[in-house]
């Protein structure tokens, strides 16, 4: 039975559950490219690397995705970044701006609206829960990337969504300007 | 039980963590992308020319330079790509906008993005739509929503059901009431009998008791409450062998308390309008009989109870303070509808053969099925004789659409007993704000104020043989219903008036009114499952 009470307490508890289940985005707010504009996104996608630097030292690297050779993945920060592959122990590649939090308070929203709903809230409630966590949450993993100890499957998948998916062999790489300054 | 009673309790949260659990676990596999990327050299490009799903061609050269080209077609012909946009170098610096005619063997890969809908988008808009739907369902008719009163529930043997409202008609501080209601299906397993007090209505509870009250059952047979609260001793019980409604011959929803009722649709002219149903049984020999009657209202009356509430609109504060400074006077003015809509008019032949009402049966409320017992002592030995002699004919009048009947039989009355009044020895959870829940019961003076999704289980410690003794609800208290904006839009005094004053015509002008929502009132009532009579 599902009394009103609880749906008020089971709303504040569906932004934690979404806050908590959701996929992290690891991109700088507003640098990567709303969904409709990837397209015309003249960019790579936002890498972030998980690096095992040495036994006791791991490191995490993020930035463009520059491009993929054989031996490396190039990043774009502050910096071109070069990181060999056998020493990613992951990897997570995102391609667009997310519209988690818009959906999460869509679904908060949309159940506290089941108050409404009087005792067909015992129908209209749990199905906010069943369907519009997975949405909401979903959202957040959509269109992402991501492998532990990524082999070369892997990179020839996400190869596409680098700046350079045609290779580096005929670009001069210390050309490139980072978009993100050092100062910054 | 009391491990049962916590698990209960806590089935809503536990509920909820799986629900949310599933939620989670479903997540991922509702991510489905939206960005399908195609890249390949020019010449084997599966799309030749831009399109609603392709609007753009990206080119990416060998020197890591750019075309980003809109109204963009691939000439296999001429060996080359046309279209309009820019052209940047490496750092996407814009080296040149305009038309542009691209050699393929210029061009290391070609990329079209298609973008798909979103699917969280199409899901939570259903989800809306539907939440919506249920929205406007409840506002065009609310009480199809919302419960009515404070609910007692207690264990069959194997589920939790509805068994008693209490107070139902005690809708201001000067009504309150002690109320009386038969758990007549209930079966305590053994001393510690558990009773859950719940509040499902957007309406503040105000409880002042809430016993048990325990008679001793005669040997094969129960104790009913009369209409006047006395408590009576019955056996024998015996159904109709006939029931002539208006719609015919119904007996067989009168022959057994197992909720199948029989009920009919309200006048459309006159919500007062009155209907008589006929029972006829087979003759008994004991000269003090009486007629045992199940029954509960329709949503008529709580259309009634809101409607009204909306004629008051903004000023119903107003209207109930007025009712507390001049209860006594009020009182009286509210008799007036109540009297005209009636309640179960019990008639049997005097002996001029005229039919003549003995007494009156039917308590307030929609939700929980009421057993009473209406004596007929020294009226039914003269009243068969002069029929056919073999049978006993017995009318029931009442307004049309009102009552729903789920149990009739008559009945061998024996002694009037005396109940043994049980309070409650302990509760779950034990306090409210500091206070505990038993002694703002158990005390006369205090008050246990309830608000809409509280639940309480009351413990009671029935006599040991306590599967010798007929069990009943007695509460006392009163309610205060919460407005609701809807109403508001509503306000008409005059119609309140016309309710006080002149109830006749006020149920014939609503007439119309009731008879637009009277089906969908009762089906999705019911079918929400809130409870079950």
């Amino acid at each position: 039975m599902f009394t009103h009470k609880n749906i008020l307490y089971s709303s504040l508890l569906i932004l934690s559950v979404l806050t908590v289940g959701c996929a992290t985005t690891y991109a700088p707010d507003n640098w990567l490219p709303e969904t409709d504009k990837v397209p015309q996104s003249n960019y790579g996608g936002w890498i972030t690397l998980i690096v095992n630097e040495s036994d006791e030292k791991v490191m995490q690297y993020g930035g463009e995705f520059i491009a993929v050779d054989t031996l490396n993945i190039y990043l774009l920060y502050d910096s071109l970044y070069v990181i060999p592959k056998e020493k990613i122990i992951n990897s997570i590649i995102e391609l667009d701006q997310k519209n988690t939090g818009a959906y999460g308070a869509w679904v908060a929203g949309g159940s506290l609206a089941t108050l409404s709903n009087g005792w067909y809230a015992g129908i209209t409630f749990p199905l906010w829960l069943l369907a519009g966590i997975p949405a909401a949450s979903g959202e957040s993993f959509r269109d992402r990337y991501e492998a532990d100890n990524p082999d070369e499957f892997y990179w020839d998948e996400v190869n596409i969504f680098s700046r350079f998916p045609q290779g580096i062999d005929r670009i001069n790489l210390s050309d490139l300007k980072p978009i993100i300054k050092k100062e910054e | 039980m009391k491990a049962f009673l916590i698990f209960y309790t806590t089935a809503c949260n536990r509920i909820l963590i799986l629900l949310l659990s599933v939620s989670l676990i479903l997540s991922t596999s509702c991510s489905n992308p939206r960005i399908e990327r195609t890249t390949s050299s020019p010449d084997e490009m599966i799309y030749e020319r831009s399109s609603a799903e392709h609007p753009y061609l990206k080119l990416h050269m060998k020197n890591g330079e750019l075309y980003v080209l809109s109204d963009w077609m691939i000439n296999k012909d001429t060996k080359e790509v046309t279209g309009s946009g820019s052209h940047q170098n490496l750092n996407r610096e814009v080296l040149d906008l305009g038309d542009f005619q691209i050699p393929l063997q210029e061009i290391v890969l070609a990329e079209t993005n298609q973008i798909s809908g979103s699917t969280a988008v199409g899901v939570l808009t259903a989800l809306t739509v539907i939440t919506g739907i249920f929205t406007i369902v409840c506002i065009a008719n609310p009480k199809a929503c919302f419960g009515s009163c404070p609910t007692f529930y207690a264990s069959n043997g194997s589920d939790f059901i509805v068994q008693s409202e209490g107070f139902s008609s005690s809708i201001s501080p000067s009504l309150e009431v002690r109320d009386v209601d038969a758990l007549y299906r209930i079966k305590p397993s053994s001393e510690n009998f558990e009773i859950q007090l719940r509040n499902e209505a957007y309406e503040t509870h105000v409880i002042r008791s809430a016993n048990i009250l325990a008679l001793p059952k005669p040997k094969g047979g129960r104790v009913y409450s009369t209409p006047e609260g006395d408590f009576i001793q019955a056996k024998n019980l015996i159904e109709p062998i006939k029931v002539i409604a208006p719609e015919g011959e119904c007996s067989d929803k009168f022959c057994s308390f197992d909720g199948q009722e029989r009920f009919s649709a309200a006048d459309s002219n006159d919500l007062a309008a009155k209907e008589i149903v006929e029972l006829t049984f087979n003759d008994v020999s004991s000269e003090d009989l009486g007629l045992v009657i199940a029954s509960r209202q329709t949503l008529l009356t709580t259309f009634l109870f809101y409607q009204s509430l909306a004629y008051m609109g903004t000023k119903a504060g107003d209207w109930l303070a007025e009712l507390e400074r001049n209860s006594t006077e009020f009182k009286t003015l509210l008799e007036n509808p109540r009297k005209t809509l009636g309640t179960i008019d019990v008639l049997i032949k005097n002996n001029d053969g005229e039919w003549e009402k003995v007494s009156e049966v039917g308590e307030t409320g929609p939700i929980a099925t009421d057993i009473k017992l209406v004596p007929l002592k020294n009226l039914v030995k003269d009243k068969y004789n002069d029929s056919d002699g073999s049978q006993i004919n017995i009318r029931l009048r009442m307004a049309k659409g009102l009552w729903r009947i789920d149990y009739a039989a008559l009945a061998e009355l024996g002694d009037k007993v005396d109940p043994i009044i049980i309070q409650p020895s302990s509760s779950f959870p034990q306090k409210i704000n500091s206070s505990n829940v038993v002694e703002l019961l158990n005390n006369p003076d205090s008050l246990l104020v309830t608000f809409p999704g509280d639940e309480y289980f009351l413990n009671y410690q029935l006599p040991s043989d306590f599967t010798e003794y007929e069990l009943f609800m007695e509460s006392q208290g009163y309610y205060l219903e919460w407005m609701r904006n809807e109403w508001l839009s509503e306000e008409n005094s005059a119609k309140v008036y016309q309710m006080l004053f002149n109830p006749k015509q006020y149920y014939k002008d609503l007439a119309s009114q009731f008879k637009k929502v009277e089906t969908d009132m009762e089906e999705t009532f019911w079918s929400s499952k809130y409870v079950y009579p």
